[in-house]
């Protein structure tokens, strides 16, 4: 979070407030499960970008990353755990009453 | 998108990247929607009318048949809807409820005397509405996850 004020974007969660992030999180809740490459094109950003935060939305325990092979091609689906699912419907909801301009 | 992203920036960027992500999904409930719209017509060639119409319809059926297989298989190798999957499921109700009523209409087919009357003709177009009816309900399933 970005700190303990009152004003809700205080609320807002870093971790997912950044624009990489934040197109991976709402690309998982849209999808539900997505492929690497799909999820890449989607959100039009490089393979090491994408590994990255990944990586960093993963030790949050926000997604699961599942390593499958179908014959000799592996392939990465993403998705967003249970956690990861409350805390993207949180900032949206976040981000809504800072839209809305209530407290 | 720079890095300062102001609340709005932020629930415009959601809702785009939602957009494109629900694409295939987005994709199949159309296709869902055609199919239902296209089955009305098929069933009644394929009960009511003229031989060489039926050839033609099961050629027409059999080639969106084979598109949309191969369609749906590249699909499910990019991104997987819950909805999606449910209805795709060989046991659930809108697998099952589609097979039954091909079944009925087939047999209906067969059974259908040389020369029907309007009863019979009525019969055959409630049935090939209800036919019609798991893909709309499969397509409004997918269709109105859409956010």
């Amino acid at each position: 979070m970005s700190g303990n004020g009152s004003h809700p974007r205080h609320r807002l969660d870093d971790l997912i407030h950044a624009p990489v992030r934040l197109s991976i999180m709402a690309a998982l809740a849209a999808a539900d499960k997505a492929e690497f490459r799909f999820l890449r094109d989607t959100i039009e950003v490089s393979d090491s970008l994408l590994s990255k935060h990944i990586i960093t939305l993963e030790e949050a325990g926000y997604v699961e990353v599942e390593k499958v092979f179908v014959g000799k091609r592996p392939r990465t689906w993403l998705s967003l755990t249970d956690a990861g699912r409350h805390a993207f419907q949180d900032y949206v909801s976040v981000l809504k009453r800072l839209t809305e301009g209530s407290p | 998108m720079g890095e300062n992203l102001t609340p709005e920036d932020a629930l415009r960027h959601i809702g785009d990247v939602e957009r494109r992500a629900r694409r295939p999904a987005r994709t199949t409930g159309l296709i869902l929607l055609v199919m239902g719209f296209a089955s009305v017509p098929y069933w009644l060639v394929m009960s009511l009318g003229p031989d060489w119409s039926k050839f033609a319809a099961m050629i027409s059926w059999l080639t969106m048949t084979i598109l949309i297989v191969i369609l749906g298989h590249r699909w499910s190798q990019l991104a997987q809807d819950r909805k999606v999957t449910w209805i795709n499921r060989p046991t659930g109700p809108v697998t099952v409820t589609s097979l039954a009523l091909t079944a009925v209409m087939t047999a209906g087919a067969l059974l259908l005397p040389k020369d029907p009357g309007a009863g019979w003709i009525t019969l055959v177009v409630v049935l090939a509405v209800c036919t019609s009816m798991p893909m709309f309900y499969a397509a409004w399933r997918i269709l109105r996850a859409e956010r």
